[in-house]
């Protein structure tokens, strides 16, 4: 048919402009292409797949329009985790039947994509290698700018993953001990050895060494749990027999290939003949660099606390990626705070696993930055668990046990995340037990009180029910409101410290090593900032935790603050955005999260807004200075 | 006004069993032919065009397109409008080897095109000289769709508000950009587009079965804006 002949202006400049998976295809191939290729278009809004359904086996090139992938969130909204544009491929992990769909797919706009269908996909794969090429390392890449990916080289998991992909042998990537059973060991004799090693797959031997099946955690749901059959029969009874090899020489990639092609999730990896490892489709995931939802997807995967260090490290990776594609915070804290919250959850769902049902009603607030949710790159986890009171003293002792125990192992498995304590830890305790601790505070209004009180007026439930968090704030802020004389030293507390500007508009710099000449922009500038809002917040009885949010309310509430809500929000931006990159910058230099700026690092526009912004957080300190009169402590 | 009687009084084909099928299940040929003029009786067809659907979806792979040697003599006008030449023509297979393989090629589909009556009276002139009877086929009309919509919206919405029914017009409203040779391919697959962008709007105003579509864009159907050019 000569269609695709009298279309190819249409074809060929849509595909080769715009789709660089397709940019190494001859025109040919192209046509070939697109005769077994359908055209659709989604209108704005429409749902182009659900998660964990439909249209299962197609790719999908954009040609134009724009898509948001969403994952779902027990008990939330949807939340954003990716965007995709002309020229970008959807759909393609769940075509590989690796994973499950995670998000759902839905037009931006009104979209048209061309659909190939799966067989189709993997034709070209195995006989265009250009296209393989090109596929994987778009896939890859696609988080990862150029110079990134230089300086990422080193790291095995995240952004080696191209290189990886294409030059490691199979060898190289399985684990060095392959566990092995004979075909008449027991169902359960197989399942202890397997918990024993940690392995989720064992290959079945025969006496002369060779392999003769394989049997994967899966087969125990499906043909022994699920068909009810004794766990005395020998293991030879549930192993599969289709053992597809690949030599210890091939690429992770020709191995890849081979999973896909016979939709199997392990593949033998033999060397001269020997047996002498499992690959796992996990294993070459891995290798794939790192996207948002692959950290969803591996999250979920995590059956240790520890498990989840490698998640954490994903998650500011992510955020690298992000900032050099050119996103602001304030784009990818939504993306970013959704895989934390699966991120904590999950650290909460594995320790309360192990520690079994807790004995009382009990809600795990985050608290400070955590619980304010509008610091990208989260440097320290402030936390509390709140539970319902005990009923007698026995009750009582069972419930300090329990809950110190959860603020343990969750304070250790957090810095074994990568991020600070915070210094306090897990403060745990009773309702009756959290409004004493307000109460002491408020009582007593000093300069250690209120600073150590500030992160808890800041606090977000993360789990559980958070009836106990109003119940809490409805005490608390009935005896503040009574106690007025606490919101005053808050006042003349929070303006101590004051940006590092001088009234001629010159930045004040640190005068010591090691951070000489410059200045602290998240301690000096955000937090003055930060600290205004939270007080002003805290005076309207606004109780949403984020600075941006907590704007929003002031303005609608017609608070002292309303007029200068619209250049806060513009500032906290800024401020957020610069204090951002120069954190990750100093990350990636290996100097920790701390944001010492150095003014030279800016251009001339930026300079001029900072010191405008700083000098007008100054200005709102002296108001507040007025308002509140000065107490001294 | 012989040409005005003789499009109002085609009737499309009979629906059958099918009017409770949703859209999106339907199987669809849209089409397209490039004429040496309009007049019945003494021009003919120079090309087919047509790409195949179901529901929304156009199917890349499966088109048709076929110049015919019509056997007349090609007026110049038609040569700028569809820069096919007489000597592009003179080679070609005869009308009724072409005609036998588009019937076989629409199967039991339904017909869309854009102003489609136009189409129909030279495919069916030519079906019933070759096979005694007009195509079965029930047909489908982008310029009636859109008419409706437009109608139905009030000029809400803006991107069905075209200044005229010329199907590039009405493409570019909907932000589809014309690609490659200006063709009786090319149109059809142009009115395919067209139709994919309409089916939600319809869906949207409650018309999501073969029935309810039929309503609204019967070919026969009186326009609801009738000074529109087209």
């Amino acid at each position: 048919m000569p269609f695709i002949k009298a279309m190819d202006t249409l074809a060929l400049n849509v595909l080769l402009d715009d789709s660089s998976i397709l940019s190494d295809l001859g025109p040919d191939v192209i046509k070939s292409l697109l005769n077994k290729a359908s055209l659709e278009t989604h209108p704005k809004g429409s749902i182009i797949y659900k998660r964990n359904g439909g249209f299962k086996d197609s790719l999908r090139i954009i040609v134009r329009g724009a898509v948001k992938v969403m994952v779902h969130s027990e008990g939330e909204d949807d939340r954003l985790v990716d965007y995709r544009g002309p020229g970008d491929a959807i759909g393609f992990m769940s075509i590989s039947g690796m994973e499950s769909r995670k998000g759902d797919a839905i037009a931006i706009e009104e979209t048209t994509c061309y659909v190939l269908e799966r067989d189709t996909v993997f034709d070209l794969l195995r006989e265009k290698r250009a296209f393989a090429k090109r596929f994987f390392e778009e896939l890859i890449n696609r988080y990862i700018s150029k110079p990134r990916r230089a300086s990422l080289k080193k790291s095995l998991l995240y952004g080696g993953g191209e290189r990886l992909l294409f030059s490691t042998p199979v060898g190289e990537t399985v684990p060095r001990n392959l566990i092995t059973a004979s075909g008449d060991m027991s169902i359960k004799d197989a399942a202890s050895v397997m918990t024993a090693s940690k392995v989720g797959s064992l290959v079945i031997v025969d006496g002369l060494g060779n392999p003769t099946g394989i049997i994967t955690d899966r087969d125990f749901r499906d043909r022994v749990v699920a068909k009810g059959r004794s766990q005395d029969q020998p293991v030879s009874n549930i192993q599969s027999v289709s053992l597809v090899k690949a030599e210890a020489g091939e690429t992770c990639i020709e191995a890849l290939f081979k999973m896909l092609h016979y939709n199997i999730r392990h593949i033998l990896v033999v060397e001269g003949g020997r047996l002498k490892g499992i690959l796992t489709d996990h294993d070459l995931l891995k290798l794939q660099g790192t996207t948002p939802l692959s950290i969803v997807q591996s999250i979920d995967n995590q059956l240790r606390p520890e498990g989840l260090a490698d998640c954490a490290a994903g998650i500011r990776q992510i955020i690298g990626l992000f900032l050099e594609d050119g996103l602001r915070q304030t784009h990818l804290l939504g993306i970013v705070n959704e895989l934390y919250d699966r991120l904590f959850n999950k650290v909460l769902l594995l320790i309360e696993k192990g520690l079994g049902p807790a004995p009382a009603e009990s809600c795990f607030l985050l608290l400070g930055s955590a619980g304010r949710r509008d610091e990208a790159l989260l440097c320290s986890v402030q936390a509390g668990i709140l539970y319902r009171d005990p009923t007698s003293p026995e009750h009582e002792e069972t419930c300090v046990r329990y809950f110190t125990d959860i603020s343990d192992r969750f304070s250790d498995c957090a810095v074994k995340l990568g991020f600070e304590s915070g210094g306090a830890g897990v403060f745990c305790g009773s309702v009756s037990s959290w409004k004493r601790l307000f109460v002491d505070w408020l009582e007593a209004s000093n300069k250690r009180t209120i600073a150590a009180s500030l992160p808890f007026f800041d606090m977000r439930v993360q789990g559980g029910n958070g009836e106990l968090k109003e119940e809490l704030y409805e005490a608390v802020y009935h005896h503040l409101y009574r106690k007025t004389v606490f919101l005053d030293v808050m006042a003349s507390n929070i303006i101590k410290t004051s940006p590092p500007i001088t009234a001629f508009k010159k930045f004040i710099f640190e005068k010591s090593d090691p951070n000489k000449g410059r200045f602290n922009l998240q301690q000096r500038g955000l937090k003055p900032l930060v600290d205004i809002v939270r007080f002003h917040a805290i005076r309207a009885g606004v109780r949403e935790t984020s600075t941006p949010e907590r704007l929003r309310i002031l303005k609608e509430k017609g608070s002292d603050l309303s007029p200068y809500v619209d250049e806060l929000a513009y500032s906290f931006h800024f401020l957020s955005d610069l204090c951002l990159q120069t954190q990750y910058e100093s990350w990636k230099k290996g100097n920790g999260m701390e944001a010492w700026l150095d003014p030279a690092d800016l251009n001339k526009l930026e300079e001029k807004a900072l010191k405008q912004i700083f000098s007008f957080i100054s200005r709102l300190q002296v108001q507040i200075r007025e308002r509140h009169k000065p107490i001294a402590i | 006004m012989g040409f005005w009687k003789n499009i109002l009084s085609h009737r499309a084909g009979d629906l059958g069993t099918r009017a409770d099928v949703s859209i999106k299940e339907t199987h669809f040929t849209a089409l397209d032919t490039e004429l040496t003029g309009l007049d019945k009786k003494r021009d003919a067809i120079i090309s087919i065009g047509a790409v195949k659907m179901v529901g929304g979806r156009i199917d890349m792979g499966k088109s048709f397109y076929h110049l015919v040697n019509p056997g007349t003599e090609m007026g110049k006008a038609s040569i700028v409008v569809h820069e096919i030449t007489p000597s592009d023509i003179h080679e070609k297979p005869s009308i009724d080897s072409v005609i036998r393989e588009f019937f076989k090629f629409c199967s039991d589909d339904i017909l869309i095109g854009h102003f489609i009556s136009i189409d129909l009276n030279f495919l069916n002139r030519e079906a019933r000289r070759i096979t005694g009877r007009p195509l079965p086929n029930p047909a489908i009309d982008t310029l009636a769709m859109v008419d409706w919509l437009k109608w139905s919206s009030h000029g809400d919405d803006s991107e069905i508000n075209p200044e005229n029914y010329q199907l590039h017009e009405i493409a570019r409203g909907l932000g589809i950009t014309p690609e490659g040779a200006h063709n009786a391919l090319m149109d059809a697959f142009m009115t395919a587009q067209v139709f994919q962008r309409l089916i939600p709007r319809l869906e949207q105003k409650g018309i999501s079965t073969l029935g309810r579509l039929m309503e609204v864009s019967d070919p026969s159907r009186k326009l609801k804006h009738p000074g529109m050019v087209i």
